[in-house]
């Protein structure tokens, strides 16, 4: 108690006279704090957006049969409904479509049968004349939409809306409204419900479910024995691909999709927290010194020196809270901003995912508060026991000058050194035995181990000797003397640009090698695919009698169908492409890393297929390793014969010829086109011709050649829009730690400024000495942030990227970024210091040199 | 040398309450001459100081030093003022810690650019004089007290100022150290003639001046 009362008659009312000096070490907090919070809500309001609309679809079902990538026939679902196991079941059939007077705007159609559906279901359908009973599922025209949708969209009942599906553009009648039940959880504007007959119809998929949903006695579902045997039950009824699974287990397969893609994420976000922790060392050191006299005198009149660092440190968990409240509010303002963007890019990579609200749920705020609680007492720490350390008789004496200052700069090189090394062991770790977070401690050691090269530099920098002008001699003098405090604001600047030039330097080269894959692999002159595609991800089909109508107007170019579908690889989900190989191998440029591609066209036990670097890699599997499949045949045996450069996924890629294939899965649908020209075509004419035919009522895209390359580039820097915010917040911090650096600098040293005025100095002098240290600084920072910026580029690119993704980056140095970061650097160091330089020569001379 | 007409300074303290630091004050110094400000705390003495020297400005009157209307000049002149007609040699931290004594000592000819062979002869003779030669590359943190002060009062003299204004020199210093920088003080501004006020509590130091001036609550006692 007595603590808590000095803490608010001292601590407090200091900060209350130091507002500025106050109010810029919450604001650094903040920064780290938002920028971690927002993408932790971002990353889970993504994966919830997509379970919620999981767990919609599903209803009450608590299993549900599938067949991996595919549809299954009809003729399964009677014999589901016969086994006694099964309380209820009902058949469903997915699609999507674009609504063409809404672009922008997508619908997630439900064909449902509505006998067996109404005890599954979480919603109903509210007719305008309640009294019509089933009169929305006899007429083929009707659907049902959401009321939120309907909203959105200014739709009432009755009301027309088109859509477009493979056959052309529908136009139905909003036949009704989908109300949620109460115990719906989760929210999904996009739904739409329509008679599952009718939807089978439109969309060219007669006979064919997407899945069963069913009921069972949830105690049924523990014992593992009860699916096994009623797939026996089932027997040869059920598809050799087909999986019986709890929906709710749907959104943890989707968790571990994209776990790496947000790890990086949540990783990149932490390095603003990182630079915002030297910010807390730096101001929380100088507060000491400058509160030494007050102290002694409390250590004088009885206080210990526990309790002096418990103030210090209570002090410094004020900012923390202080600063996660903001961080919090600022993190929240920031997700809304950044969800588009990162939602975007899950759609383009991984899956659809809208997402119509934010999640922030208190276990998110909790890990923040937790980080930036933990950042902020690991940084005030130090500082803390020094305060400890202060003796009453030293603190009290007048005159006293502390030149605090590192003398001996060379166990920080040690240091340096030591945690380099360490850097290359956790690399080297992270690689041999696939743990793949060491690759983050290796990236962690190597930006510290920059950090700590800065006392060594600055104090080799400060000791060059020069004459002229005086003005950059003193500024020498004055760095080189105070390195205690410029050495941490150095560190802070050179990890944000450490990390800063890494990672542009990564996606640099990430760039260039993906332009070039795209540049070798994407040779074909058309490309054709639905246009949905750009709204909800690769999913759509082209029907077949569109392939054969393109066949038909190509005028004889070659022609290539590619296909993709998802399966399962024991509980990974792995995209699985296929197209005619002999076409490939005439037309493109695919780069073989291991093995030969030589007969996987041929059918074969085990079926040759070639594999993906990142797939090789995540699942361990080399050339001649085999692995099994499952196909609506049942189990197949797979044989890597090749593994080949890919960047469409970070997943793992499985190629196999379209052939084998639509023999194995009986599927003969396509997901895109390729058109190769012969010589003789007017290809101008051609394309003019097939985007009348295809593209005129939009449901299709008709992209040429450059076209397709420009897209595939788009969407690539779309993945890294949210990195370049976090950089820039991260250099933000950074500033704002050399802005507080400098001014308390200058605070410390306002009687030696104000004797240089006295005998003569002049303001702009002081002004330029305080500019060049602060350039001094930034050069440091510059030199070391570049070289980290290097060192960090290797480990991301060969370290972090092989661990997570597999991919093979050839380096590739932007070298206009690498020669303007350090001019970037050195300017805003310089803006940074411009107003505690100005503020220095202006200060009274006569009230400094009174002071002691 | 120096003609203060009606000198008035004001602050306002924490609690709002104007405190009148100089109410009125005349005064007039002769060129050359030793003149010692005495008086408890809070008199004005080293206000008095500060608005000699140009660190501070009155509120109303005028100071002439050498025919120089002070309270005309603008801040970049009395910049210019204090670089080469002034001298200061404060109670601590007179010396810039990074500095050698050396580089100390010509710090006022260097700010004005106007370091050469002359003023590095004349500088080399002031550190002669007060004993410094072996402590020439020495930073001030590895000086004595008293050899701080000395250095202070190199610096002091290097330009060959008019004034040399000294704001308790030997407040930090022991007596007999005390009465080693007094001497030179004295001497050395003899020698050339310099003009030298020195606010000080010490009765010893206030011996040696020509004229001692007694002051409380902001004005000069008769």
């Amino acid at each position: 108690m007595k603590l808590f009362r000095l803490f608010l008659t001292h601590s407090w009312r200091y900060y209350r006279r130091h507002r500025i000096l106050a109010a810029l070490n919450i604001v650094g907090i903040a920064l780290g704090i938002t920028v971690f919070i927002s993408i932790q809500i971002v990353n889970q309001s993504a994966l919830n957006a997509f379970k919620a609309s999981v767990d919609l679809v599903a209803g009450r079902a608590n299993l549900s049969v599938e067949a991996e990538g595919t549809r299954f026939d009809e003729s399964v679902y009677p014999l589901l409904k016969k086994s006694k196991s099964i309380l209820e079941a009902t058949p469903v059939v997915e699609e999507f479509c674009l609504l063409p007077d809404f672009p922008g705007q997508y619908l997630h159609i439900l064909g449902v049968d509505p006998f067996s559906a109404r005890a599954l279901n979480v919603y109903e359908l509210r007719e305008q004349d309640q009294g019509a009973g089933l009169s929305f599922f006899s007429d083929p025209e009707s659907i049902a939409v959401t009321e939120e949708l309907a909203d959105r969209l200014k739709l009432k009942i009755n009301d027309k809306i088109k859509i477009q599906t493979g056959k052309g553009i529908a136009t139905l009648r909003i036949a009704a409204l989908i109300k949620f039940r109460e115990d719906a959880v989760g929210s999904s504007p996009e739904l739409a419900v329509m008679d599952i007959a009718n939807v089978q119809d439109r969309f060219s998929l007669q006979g064919k479910l997407n899945r069963i949903d069913c009921l069972v006695e949830p105690a049924w579902l523990n014992d593992p024995a009860n699916l096994q045997s009623l797939k026996e039950e089932l027997g040869q009824g059920l598809p050799g691909n087909a999986r019986l699974t709890e929906p709710g287990r749907r959104g943890a397969r989707v968790d571990k999709m994209v776990e790496a893609f947000q790890l990086n994420l949540t990783a990149l976000s932490l390095i603003a927290l990182v630079v915002g922790m030297f910010l807390i060392y730096n101001t929380m050191s100088a507060t000491v010194v400058r509160r030494r006299a007050e102290i002694g005198l409390l250590r004088s009149i009885g206080l210990q020196a526990r309790e002096v660092q418990a103030l210090f440190l209570g002090e410094a968990l004020l900012f923390g809270m202080l600063g996660i409240v903001l961080g919090s509010v600022l993190g929240i303002l920031l997700a809304q901003f950044l969800v588009g963007a990162v939602a975007q890019t899950l759609t383009s990579l991984y899956m659809l995912v809208r997402v119509n609200e934010l999640t922030v749920s208190p276990s998110t705020v909790a890990l923040a508060a937790f980080a930036g609680l933990g950042a902020v007492l690991a940084a005030a720490w130090f500082p803390s026991l020094e305060a400890t350390k202060v003796k009453p008789v030293e603190a009290l004496s007048l005159g006293h000058l502390i030149l605090k200052s590192i003398h001996s700069t060379k166990k920080w090189t040690i240091y340096a050194l030591g945690l380099l090394v360490l850097a290359c062991l956790l690399g080297y770790l992270s690689l041999s035995l696939g743990w793949k977070w060491l690759s983050f401690g290796s990236a962690l050691s190597a930006l510290l181990g920059m950090a700590f090269f800065v006392p060594d530099l600055s104090k080799t920098i400060s000791q060059i000797k020069m004459s002229k002008p005086l003005t950059l001699v003193l500024a020498l003098r004055n760095f080189g003397n105070s390195l205690h405090r410029n050495s941490v604001t150095a560190a802070a600047l050179v990890t944000a640009v450490s990390m800063v030039l890494g990672i542009s330097i990564m996606i640099h080269s990430f760039r260039i090698t993906v332009d070039s894959w795209i540049g070798r692999t994407i040779q074909a002159d058309l490309y054709i695919a639905p246009a949905s595609n750009l709204l909800i991800g690769m999913g759509e089909r082209i029907p077949q009698e569109v392939v054969e109508k393109v066949k038909r107007l190509s005028q004889g170019s070659e022609f290539n169908a590619y296909r993709e579908i998802r399966v399962q690889l024991g509980d990974q989900p792995v995209k699985l492409s296929s197209a005619d190989v002999q076409m490939v191998r005439k037309h493109h440029r695919f780069r073989i890393i291991a093995g030969s591609d030589e007969g996987i066209e041929m059918p074969s036990d085990p079926q040759k297929v070639m594999v993906s670097e990142a797939f090789a890699r995540q699942h361990t599997k080399q050339v001649g390793d085999h692995f099994k499949l499952a196909t609506p045949d049942g189990e197949k045996t797979i044989i890597v014969a090749a593994v080949y450069e890919d960047f469409t996924t970070d997943r793992g890629l499985i190629f196999m010829d379209s052939k084998i294939y639509q023999a194995l899965w009986r599927d003969t649908e396509a997901n895109s086109l390729a058109l190769y020209f012969t010589s003789e075509i007017d290809s101008l004419s051609l394309q003019q011709n097939l985007s009348r035919e295809l593209a005129s009522s939009g449901q299709y895209l008709v992209y040429s050649n450059k076209k397709i390359r420009d897209e595939a580039m788009r969407i690539f820097d779309q993945t890294f829009a949210v990195t370049h915010l976090l950089r820039f917040i991260s250099l933000l911090v950074a500033g704002i730690g050399i802005f507080l650096s400098i001014s308390i600098l200058t605070s410390e040293r306002q009687r030696e400024i104000a004797v240089l005025r006295a005998i003569g100095g002049s303001r702009s002098q002081v002004v330029k000495i305080i500019l060049w240290e602060s350039a001094l600084l930034g050069s440091v920072s510059a030199i070391l942030g570049t070289i980290g910026g290097f060192v960090l580029a290797v480990i991301l690119t060969y370290v972090i990227n092989v661990s997570f993704f597999g991919w093979t980056i050839e380096w590739a140095t932007p070298w206009l970024t690498v020669l303007l970061t350090p001019l970037f650097v050195v300017l805003t160091a310089l803006l940074s210091a411009f107003y505690p330089a100005w503020k220095a020569a202006h200060k009274e001379i006569a009230n400094a040199v009174r002071e002691e | 040398m120096i003609e203060i007409t009606d000198l008035t300074k004001k602050y306002i303290s924490g609690g709002g309450k104007v405190i009148l630091a100089l109410d009125a004050v005349s005064l007039h110094v002769e060129q050359g001459s030793f003149v010692a400000i005495m008086g408890p705390s809070g008199c004005g003495k080293s206000t008095l100081l500060h608005c000699l020297g140009g660190l501070d400005q009155a509120d109303s009157g005028q100071i002439f030093v050498d025919k120089q209307n002070l309270t005309d000049l603008s801040e970049e002149k009395l910049t210019l003022y204090r670089r080469d007609r002034i001298g200061f040699v404060f109670q601590f931290f007179n010396l810039l810690p990074t500095l050698t004594v050396w580089e100390n000592i010509i710090l006022p000819v260097t700010l004005g650019g106007k370091l050469d062979a002359t003023v590095e002869t004349y500088a080399t003779h002031l550190l002669r004089e007060t004993g410094l030669e072996e402590r020439r590359h020495h930073l001030p943190h590895q000086l004595s007290g008293g050899e701080m002060q000395r250095a202070a009062l190199a610096r002091a003299l290097v330009k060959k100022p008019a004034l040399v204004l000294g704001d308790e020199p030997t407040g930090n210093l022991d007596s007999v150290t005390s009465e080693r920088l007094v001497y030179l003080l004295k001497s050395l501004c003899y020698k050339e003639g310099t003009t030298l006020v020195v606010v000080t509590h010490s009765h010893e130091l206030a011996s040696h001046a020509d004229r001692i001036i007694r002051m409380r609550d902001g004005k000069i006692e008769a």
